[in-house]
């Protein structure tokens, strides 16, 4: 009896390898109507799902657009979607799984830099290529990335000298503690120091960490203008939350807060606060006015789109132009060579690849937030900036 | 002199969370021995009402907080009779069941309400200053509300019947059922109200803290930490644990950072551990 | 002692999933065969965890700290290959630490991986079970410190990396010669199958015996001269010593290693595999691993969120129903229809 059990274990486990193994099937028809296979890598779960989900509905958005005007000459774009639960080991796995066995053209998505980081090595060996939608620390190029979001000189460099002008000359630098806000902050002290600002105090605390009472207490004795922050996620929540039950009287400046993020930490601990990105909500122009009731029409989880939203959207539109151009779409190296100088027509502005590093020529916004927690432009940068990485 | 005022009060407002969140904790393995690694998620399920009912529903602040004790008890009412019980006499199990419904937890709130924090006001704004230290309001009522729970608890457990028949069973469960204690509905009631205990500590961090599917797991290992400080089934000992955490944390957080207080709180633990293995507080038990 | 019925069923499973984990590079596709021997080294990480908990009655939720330490030590070995490595430079760090330069050379590298951990795991012991701390507040503790280990390692930066961890590594290289994919395989197939003997050797052995014992009933050996704290930790550290050896191999398998990998998730990630597959014979661990790590790797795409919440469900279940896991309910089924067959011929 036990030999018989045994011999179907046997041939169930093979079974199951082997089916695993070749569980991917091509997908059939002519040349001429076959979809366009793109991956789209985002997680939906963990640590960082929170801003994931945004940059997914964004892309989600653009190739639905894309497709609903008639696709690449024809042809469909197929986003085959790989979860890597804000793990950046897994990134690189799901990325290997979409470069290898889907064969897709270009890889979409990561949220983190860890993430960008794992991904890098693998689109680097396989020859393929990353859209990354998030705004980052910069210092990096590779041929095989199009950075879409904002870099320091594109956000910080400008916020900084706009805060000096117009907000005060003393500043109070805090962020978590990891890469993002450490670099973030070095170059903030620069900017102040070439523009006759001050640092009067600079506070790390542990990714996630919600208890701020000490620092705090430390902000109020050092009596700062500005409270310079990078804090992200739950942090940043909490953060906003006790520097209103504290009362301090200095404004935060924030790089990463959205309209997301306001709704959590609600208009009274919000108001009058600044924020500087790419993209608010609020923009007014009709290609955003269009954009945001299409997002309130097909996202329906009651958000509005944010800086992440629009980075997903932007990436997936340049993805599309890039598709377009390319006289083979299905050829990633002939994709990533119609990335040079690319020029799109987004809700944030007309924006365009950096054809030396990659990167994208975005605009730059800061807003106030009043009181009832909305977001007004106070500021857009003339003309799309240069990214300097 | 001022900073370190500072520090303190700061310490005593984190101190009293703690306690408040590892309170219903210590009940429930002080009577069971049980210990839930769905504590966290009990936390959650307050701030959670808490968002509910004075953001969806419109009530008060206080009203919020009942409703969160009553909806974590309750869930802490189904926890015991769907599981904890059908595992008596096997902790290990028991612990591990309860990682269970703490990942079941979190997903079903994360798929209700996504993953972004949710907005609770706070209910007594304001501050006032000493010198150069700032204390808000709710600060002061945090600590004063975690106060007045711990006396009503002890209350609770000296003075009333009940209380009477939990110490029974804690000191001698055949020996209590013997006498005609029901300890199965001692036992539901106990993790209902050291349930109701959590939920209400989930409550009072909604305002000043994020409220989000996951924020169950740094109040998890800061009661585990009070708690083994303390001797597991102490009230007293808790408090002073908390204390000793909090402040600690505070302490050292105003010269190095978290991490390293951290880590000092936890190698304490290790030598109290090791010389005093029962807890700094517990009685001498066999 | 050997009758054909008392020869485990787990036996005939092990035989069939070491076949089946053989001879899949045969099969597999590039990606799956690359995923697969990451899951390899997942095994004799399982198996670690088995030696503490289904050996030892131990429930260990903070291993992925011993992981860590191993797999810390390694990457920090190969990023400091050719000087001082990139996350160290931004944060001012102008030669490689002393400490560093001792454990470059791959070999004291291995070996670091493999004593550290141990050593860890020995002193805990040393603190945790001559006190007798045992049962639920070993696993409270153990928690706390994968917690506070994972906060460590990210306030660490320039040491660590920090938050986004030490990347970008080279693979496998055995003798300066680096190994393509399906060598690597099945090197790390090779050392999962040692691990799996000695693991097996082990607890067939006195020490598995006396082990087992003082998890059935600690007094009653204590009474025989085994000291229980002795034979406790001696088998944490010999499970220290394994999963810093999984630690080591995971990082050049999979290119980096970041605070993920060393906290609560990946801890308490591996107890469910363990609970799940069912855990004190091996097979469990194994089966168990597999199971949960392919399986998820298939479905978390499509669930998302609903994953998590059917993994929830199934350790409820598993705990409820089949306290055994799956290959431990497998064996007392298939050992109550031998026994009742045997009762029927008697008769």
């Amino acid at each position: 009896m036990e030999k018989k059990l045994c011999v179907f274990l046997v041939c169930a486990v093979l079974s199951a390898c082997t089916l695993t193994g070749c569980g991917h099937n091509a997908s059939g028809g002519s040349e001429k109507d076959r979809p366009i296979k793109i991956g789209v890598l985002y997680s939906l779960s963990g640590v960082t799902s929170v801003s994931e989900k945004q940059l997914y509905d964004g892309t989600k958005m653009a190739i639905q657009k894309i497709n609903e005007n008639g696709g690449i000459h024809g042809r469909k774009i197929e986003t085959v979607f790989a979860d890597y639960a804000s793990d950046p080991a897994k990134a690189a796995d799901k990325a290997r799984k979409l470069i290898l066995d889907e064969k897709v053209t270009a890889i979409i998505g990561t949220c983190s830099s860890s993430a960008r980081k794992a991904v890098k090595p693998v689109v680097e060996s396989y020859h393929s290529l990353l859209i990354y939608p998030q705004s980052y620390e910069g210092q990096e190029q590779s041929k095989n990335i199009i950075y879409v979001g904002c870099i320091p000189n594109q956000q910080a460099e400008i916020f900084v000298k706009w805060l000096l002008k117009n907000a005060g000359k003393k500043f109070f630098l805090i962020g978590c503690d990891f890469v993002y806000p450490q670099v973030e902050n070095k170059l903030a002290k620069e900017y102040l120091a070439a523009g006759g600002g001050s640092v009067v105090g600079e506070e790390y605390v542990p990714y996630g960490s919600t208890d701020f009472s000490s620092v705090l207490n430390k902000i109020k004795s050092s009596n700062p203008d500005i409270v310079y922050s990078e804090l992200t996620g739950d942090s940043n929540v909490a953060f906003y939350k006790q520097y209103h039950a504290y009362g301090l009287k200095a404004t935060i400046a924030s790089l990463t807060t959205n309209e997301t993020v306001l709704k959590s930490i609600g208009a009274d601990a919000g108001k009058n606060s600044f924020i500087c990105v790419d993209y608010f909500k609020n923009v007014e122009n009709p290609i955003n006015q269009t954009f945001v009731k299409k997002y309130a029409e097909t996202i329906k989880d009651g958000t509005v789109p944010t800086y992440a939203a629009m980075g997903g959207y932007n990436g997936g539109l340049f993805l599309g132009e890039a598709l377009r151009k390319a006289k083979d779409p299905e050829n990633t190296q002939q994709v990533a060579e119609a990335f040079r100088e690319l020029q799109i027509d987004s809700p944030s502005g007309k924006i365009s690849i950096d054809g030396k590093n990659n990167h994208t020529r975005l605009y730059c916004r800061i807003g106030k937030v009043d009181e009832k927690g909305e977001i007004h432009v106070i500021f857009t940068s003339e003309k799309p900036i240069d990214p300097k990485p | 002199m001022d900073s370190v005022l500072a520090l303190l009060l700061n310490g005593l407002n984190s101190s009293a969370l703690i306690l408040m969140a590892a309170l219903g904790m210590v009940i429930i393995c002080g009577l069971m021995g049980v210990i839930n690694l769905a504590h966290g998620e009990l936390i959650m399920v307050g701030a959670y009402t808490a968002y509910c009912a004075t953001q969806l529903l419109g009530l008060n602040f206080a009203a919020a907080m009942a409703l969160a004790f009553a909806a974590a008890a309750l869930a802490g009412i189904l926890m015991e009779v769907l599981v904890v019980r059908r595992l008596a006499g096997r902790p290990a199990e028991t612990m591990l069941a309860t990682f269970g419904i703490s990942v079941l937890l979190q997903q079903l709130v994360n798929i209700i309400f996504g993953a972004q924090s949710q907005y609770v006001a706070i209910p007594i704004k304001g501050n006032f200053s000493i010198g150069k230290v700032v204390v808000p309001y709710y600060n002061i009522f945090t600590v004063c509300f975690v106060a007045a729970v711990m006396a009503g608890t002890v209350l609770l457990m000296k003075k009333t019947k009940f209380g009477r028949r939990v110490r029974a069973i804690t000191q001698n469960r055949d020996m209590a059922e013997c006498l005609g204690i029901d300890s199965a509905r001692v036992d539901t009631v106990t993790f209902a109200f050291g349930s109701g205990l959590a939920g209400l500590a989930g409550a009072l961090a909604a305002p000043v803290k994020s409220v989000s599917p996951f924020m169950g797991g740094p109040y998890l290992v800061n009661s585990f930490m009070t708690s083994v400080v303390g001797g597991i089934a102490s009230f007293f000992g808790t408090a002073v644990g908390s204390l000793m955490v909090g402040e600690s944390t505070a302490l050292l957080g105003g010269v190095s950072n978290d991490v390293t207080a951290n880590i000092l709180v936890f190698l304490m633990i290790i030598a109290v551990i090791r010389f005093k293995p029962e807890g700094l507080f517990a009685k001498e038990r066999r | 002692m050997r009758r054909l019925a008392e020869i485990p069923v787990n036996r005939y499973l092990d035989f069939a999933l070491f076949l089946a984990l053989g001879l899949f590079p045969l099969f597999g596709s590039l990606f799956y065969t690359q995923l697969l021997e990451k899951y390899l080294v997942f095994l004799i990480f399982a198996f670690s965890l088995d030696l503490v908990w289904g050996y030892a009655g131990l429930m260990d939720l903070g291993h992925a700290v011993l992981f860590g330490l191993g797999g810390y030590t390694m990457a920090l070995s190969l990023s400091a290959q050719e000087g001082v490595p990139e996350f160290m430079a931004r944060y001012g760090v102008k030669q490689v630490p002393l400490w560093l330069q001792w454990i470059v050379p791959q070999p004291a590298a291995v070996l670091v991986c493999i004593l550290l951990p141990a050593l860890l795991a020995g002193l805990l012991g040393r603190f945790l079970f001559y006190s007798r701390v045992g049962g639920v507040f070993f696993s409270v503790i153990t928690l706390a410190l994968a917690e506070i280990f994972s906060l460590f390692i990210q306030s660490q930066q320039e040491y660590t990396g920090g938050f986004n961890g030490i990347g970008g590594l080279p693979g496998l290289s055995l003798f300066g010669h680096s190994l393509s994919l399906a060598e690597g395989y099945y090197f790390v197939f090779l050392m999962v199958l040692l691990v799996y003997i000695f693991c097996r050797a082990l607890m067939t052995s006195r020490f598995g015996l006396v082990l087992r014992g003082i998890r059935e009933n600690e007094t009653r050996l204590e009474f025989l001269g085994y000291g229980q704290a002795r034979f406790k930790t001696a088998a944490f550290a010999l499970s220290g010593a394994l999963a810093g050896f999984a630690g080591a191999l995971y990082v050049p398998v999979n290119g980096m290693i970041a605070p993920n990998d060393v906290g609560m998730e990946f801890s308490t990630a591996a107890v469910v595999w363990l609970a799940i597959g069912g855990r004190g014979n091996l097979t469990g661990a194994a089966l168990g691993t597999l199971l949960v790590n392919v399986l998820g790797n298939a479905l978390s795409e499509h669930f998302g969120a609903y994953w998590q919440l059917l993994l929830g469900a199934a350790l409820l279940a598993v705990v409820l129903f089949f306290p055994n896991g799956i290959v431990g309910s497998l064996q007392l089924a298939v050992r109550g229809r031998t026994v009742r067959k045997g009762a029927a011929r008697r008769e």
